[in-house]
């Protein structure tokens, strides 16, 4: 005797048939997406917890080191000044040209007796006039010059004026650039 | 089909992608945002930590010096460039350096320079060359040659830094003494040291730095007092040029 159905309703829906593989793909993939949800939210969250904890750790160093450097200000003013008029301080030292070294440069030129002036201008250039017994020296004079110009001692030396006496003293004045 | 018998069979499937749909909206509206927010988190402690780092740097930068220290350091700087003109100093210095020379000073005259404060006056075209204000002056001195030599010579070389511009000798076989008019310039810099923020970056003291201090330490201190470090361009900090 066939078995008799008593249920009045169907115990299961009726995608079983057609639709049964979708939903149970559906409710897998259900599953694996809540707990992948929560999976992914958990790590956020102990991340975000760690990174915080870390951000007030690092906060609570740097107010430590700038209280330190806060007591330390009168130090850092010092050193900051000191940095800046060093700075000043060499700019100003290097303008300052030693004039003093001239002397003895001239001195390679010409026997100190022959100069008659010596004038610098505010370039640094310099102009000697000198009053030579002779031709002769006058020529020893100019050699001495282009000898320190290609000593490097100075530079762009220019003969301003050569005038010859009747007595055969020369008065020549040159300008050249010292290199102090 | 009824209603009733529509949702009886599909409810499995509707659940699900009603779940699905959630899941999706909490990724675009909680997951996404919370990666953005925990990134700028990390970006934070990272600049936190450079800082941090820099300040530990600076601090023991701090802590190897020793304020006396810089304090003399300071001041053997500011004997060479002080922070104002400073004429009665300038003065005194040329005059021991005429002492120290032979030489006898003529006259001495302030040729120029700015009337307005130290702070106030604007740099010309020559005093933005050599990176300072300077106080213009002639003096006229006398002696021999090889006294006057000797001023060209230790004017340029001594702690109140000054420079000259130009002069002319005339020399002469018959007098003994010659009489020279120098141009010169003493330099000045007004104190502007406002400090930073304490997280501004320091450097330390580089050799070269050191080298000068102590190369400019070694020029004579003649006729005035050696400069002391000034306490406002230390100790104060004002972000504000405004305030009191």
């Amino acid at each position: 005797m066939a078995k008799e159905e008593i249920n009045l309703m169907k115990g299961s829906s009726g995608t079983k048939g057609r639709l049964g593989p979708l939903e149970l793909t559906l409710t897998k993939l259900t599953w694996w997406a809540l707990g992948g949800l929560f999976s992914i939210g958990l790590i956020i969250g102990v991340i975000y917890f760690f990174g915080l904890s870390k951000q007030k750790q690092l906060e609570a160093i740097k107010e430590e080191l700038r209280t330190l450097i806060q007591q330390d200000m009168v130090k850092e003013g010092l050193l900051v000044s000191l940095k800046q008029r060093s700075v000043i301080a060499s700019k100003a030292l290097e303008a300052a040209k030693p004039y003093g070294k001239l002397f003895p440069l001239l001195q390679t030129i010409a026997p100190q007796n022959y100069f008659t002036s010596l004038s610098i201008d505010d370039v640094g250039r310099s102009t000697v006039s000198l009053e030579l017994p002779s031709v002769e020296d006058a020529v020893s004079t100019i050699a001495n010059v282009l000898l320190q110009t290609e000593e490097k001692k100075l530079r762009n030396p220019q003969m301003m004026s050569f005038y010859l006496k009747e007595t055969g003293v020369v008065q020549l004045s040159l300008s050249f650039i010292a290199n102090l | 089909m009824d209603i009733k018998n529509i949702l009886r069979t599909y409810q499995g499937i509707a659940i699900s992608i009603a779940v699905l749909l959630f899941c999706i909206s909490a990724v675009i509206g909680g997951v996404i945002p919370s990666i953005q927010k925990v990134r700028e988190l990390f970006i934070s402690v990272s600049a936190l930590a450079k800082d941090n780092v820099m300040l530990k740097d600076k601090t023991a930068l701090l802590d190897s010096y020793e304020e006396e220290d810089l304090k003399q350091k300071l001041a053997v700087v500011l004997s060479a460039v002080p922070g104002d003109k400073g004429l009665p100093g300038l003065f005194s210095t040329v005059e021991a350096v005429a002492n120290t020379a032979g030489v006898k000073i003529i006259d001495m005259t302030v040729t120029g320079g700015s009337v307005a404060s130290s702070s106030a006056g604007k740099q010309s075209a020559v005093e933005k060359k050599v990176g300072s204000h300077i106080v213009p002056f002639t003096v006229t001195v006398s002696g021999t040659e090889s006294s006057i030599q000797q001023f060209i010579t230790l004017a340029p070389a001594v702690r109140r830094l000054m420079r000259i511009r130009l002069f002319s000798i005339i020399f002469s076989k018959s007098a003994a003494e010659l009489t020279v008019t120098l141009s010169m310039d003493a330099f000045y810099e007004p104190y502007v040291t406002p400090l930073g923020s304490t997280s501004s970056v320091l450097t330390a003291l580089s050799t070269v730095e050191l080298e000068f201090i102590d190369t400019l330490s070694t020029f004579p201190l003649v006729g005035q007092a050696s400069a002391a470090a000034p306490a406002t361009a230390v100790t104060e900090q004002k972000s504000n040029p405004f305030s009191r």
